[in-house]
């Protein structure tokens, strides 16, 4: 049975329409990410599940009850917050255990509780602390602990990570998968970094604009992108795309952009003459001696491969070579994309109509 | 060569020259003022004949003040004003600083309201009551009988208890737009986030109140118990303007007693004294207060 359901959600803050229709289904134990550029409704969306805003049509559903109206304490949901949300004149303990006091637990039973929790995130030295007087890791664990202390069904984490340093952030998303790992709660996970939502979940919601665009596993999205708006968003280097025309070539169908062809991945689902959307990710791209005519116009190593920007007649390209690639900016070269790693969009709905399709 | 001076020691030495002026205008008219007072609280001043005799009597003045039954009156009035002023405007202010801080209480229309009574000059406003208060044609009266909840007119400032708390109750009201303003610049600087996550922990409103709003704005409560204290003390114009002290020293409060003893009985040493006293409650609240405002260092995370 799914634990967390959304029903046709929709959310509109006067004529402004920030969640259009939005239909997700969350299996137990899942560690689900909300993915998309800012104002593309995941916050909205997640705050609509913690019981913080109401949707203004659709269902929310928690094992196949409807929880509109309940409150977050009744949903069994805990929240991190972005800037971590502690309170600032409460020690850390004292910040833990609000919850608990605020279901008039017994002190003995919240103190039992609180230092169960700071032993697990190693917090038990700070537990008489004030906010202030802890580093960004160590506050956002407290509010990790805040959330934990509750043992709820669902953990929410709205953009937890954005206020840390780039390492730390990388450190704290793998102390938050490890403990999804251990604890098996169900965690829905907002962000803007399409690289932590990669590495940290299970699925991803692509959102952009108010809609999900696609809801895959991080392999899905990735490899076989629903439209060009969720291949554009994830991967780094961001994926290239070309405009260009399809023909019937020798062996089947092919995409001219000017001069080059590319050949189409078989199962496109175009016409001769029908204009579409190529694009690779750039490990696809091989340099080689036949295919596209290109010329190097940068090459950026960054230790274990390097990236080559490319200028061809799509546009630029580029191309991502294992190890250190010496290659001279400015001399002509040529490259190949293998016809089932191209993926083929349709230019007006963004939809895409070629490429891989196994699972 | 031509001197020179590095930018810092340039910018300090325009910072002493702009400040001196202002150094100096001070010191003319607060602190000479002061210190003199201070010599004048030791003497025993009389006026003859055109000249002015000073005896140097020491702390004769302020024994005379804690065994003269007037001005332990004025003490005891003094105290008593203003700790319930200090708990009526504080507590009101804050009540009228959460409804402002409420989504319906955003528009600025309120604020202006609310503005009004602290923007009133204060001796327009003592007259204005003066004529609110008015046994005989005042709208106090008039309102209350057309209301029904009296059935003569009152002579609001006849007796004593009433005539000190009728001026408690007119200093309240002035006094509640500012300490209601200072409170609403506390709350706003509350992050709203702090509320959605008591939400989340379950905290209903009281408790969300108690627990996050209470604690958040403590600082702003204590430099508004700190200030109202201060004025408080030195309230003068109410009771000048609409009971000279009156009926039956009721409203003699200590800032007062120094002005009538001063100028109407001429006893300079003894009002100086009185007036000597009312300085030291006040500097001291002073110095709470600017011990409040200093930003708090935090120790650094280990």
């Amino acid at each position: 049975m799914p634990q967390v359901e959304l029903r046709n959600i929709s959310k509109s803050f006067g004529s402004v329409t920030v969640c259009h229709d939005v239909n997700l289904i969350i299996e137990d134990r899942a560690f689900v990410t909300l993915l998309g550029p800012s104002g593309c409704g995941k916050t909205t969306t997640l705050n609509m599940l913690a019981g913080l805003e109401d949707p203004s049509a659709g269902d929310i559903l928690m094992d196949g009850q409807r929880v509109n109206e309940r409150s977050p304490v009744d949903r069994d949901v805990a929240m991190v917050f972005q800037n971590y949300a502690l309170y600032p004149h409460m020690t850390v303990a004292e910040n833990i255990g609000f919850t608990l006091r605020m279901r008039h637990m017994g002190r003995g039973e919240i103190r039992r509780r609180v230092e169960e929790v700071a032993r697990s995130l190693e917090l038990g030295p700070l537990l008489d602390r004030l906010p202030a007087q802890l580093s960004g890791g160590q506050q956002q664990r407290v509010a990790i602990g805040r959330a934990l202390v509750r043992e709820p069904r669902v953990f929410l984490f709205d953009e937890p990570f954005s206020n840390l340093d780039a390492s730390l952030r990388i450190r704290m998303r793998a102390e938050v998968k490890e403990l999804h790992q251990r604890l098996g709660v169900t965690s829905i996970f907002v962000t803007h970094d399409q690289e932590e939502a990669m590495s940290i979940s299970d699925q991803i919601a692509v959102m952009s604009k108010g809609r999900i665009e696609q809801f895959g596993t991080p392999e899905e999205v990735y490899a076989r992108p629903a439209t060009r708006t969720v291949a554009a968003f994830i991967g780094n280097p961001q994926i290239d795309l070309a405009s260009g025309r399809v023909e019937h070539g020798a062996d089947g169908l092919i995409c001219r952009v000017g001069e080059a062809e590319l050949a189409l991945p078989a199962g496109t689902e175009a016409v001769a003459g029908q204009a579409v959307e190529v694009g690779v990710r750039s490990e696809h791209v091989q340099l080689s001696d036949t295919g596209a005519a290109a010329r190097v116009r940068l090459v950026q190593p960054v230790g274990p491969a390097t990236h080559v920007t490319l200028d061809w007649a799509g546009g630029t390209l580029t191309a991502t070579l294992p190890g250190i690639a010496r290659l001279a900016a400015g001399s002509a070269t040529a490259f190949a994309i293998a016809p089932e790693n191209l993926l083929v969009f349709d230019p007006d709905s963004g939809k895409r109509i070629g490429g891989r399709t196994d699972a | 060569m031509r001197a020179f001076q590095t930018y810092e020691r340039r910018r300090r030495s325009a910072g002493a020259a702009f400040v001196a002026p202002a150094l100096a205008v001070l010191a003319l008219i607060l602190a000479y003022p002061i210190l003199d007072s201070i010599w004048l609280a030791l003497q025993r001043v009389t006026l003859k004949a055109g000249q002015v005799e000073r005896t140097w009597v020491g702390a004769e003045n302020f024994h005379r003040l804690f065994n003269d039954e007037t001005a332990l009156r004025a003490i005891f009035n003094t105290a008593y004003f203003s700790i319930a002023e200090v708990v009526l405007v504080v507590g009101i202010g804050l009540g009228v600083a959460l409804l402002l801080n409420n989504a319906m209480g955003r528009s600025g229309f309120f604020r202006v309201v609310l503005v009004i009574p602290w923007a009133i000059a204060p001796v327009a406003n003592a007259v204005l009551w003066k004529w609110i208060l008015n046994a005989n044609y005042g709208v106090l009266n008039g309102v209350l009988t057309s209301l029904g909840l009296i059935e003569h007119n009152q002579v609001w400032l006849g007796t004593p208890t009433m005539a000190l708390n009728v001026l408690l109750l007119v200093d309240v009201w002035k006094s509640i737009p500012f300490v209601a303003l200072l409170m609403l610049a506390g709350l706003q600087q509350v992050p709203k986030v702090l509320y959605r996550a008591a939400y989340m922990d379950g905290a209903g409103s009281f408790q969300t109140f108690v627990h996050i709003t209470l604690p958040s704005i403590k600082t702003a409560i204590a430099i508004a118990v700190v200030l109202q204290t201060i004025w408080s003390l030195r309230v003068f114009d109410l009771i000048f303007v609409l009971t000279r002290g009156g009926p039956a020293d009721a409203t003699v409060l200590l800032n007062f007693l120094a002005y009538r003893v001063t100028f109407n009985f001429l006893d300079l040493g003894y009002g100086a004294a009185i007036a000597n006293l009312v300085f030291a409650a006040t500097f001291i609240l002073a110095i709470i207060y600017i011990w409040l405002l200093k930003p708090r260092r935090r120790v650094a995370a280990s």
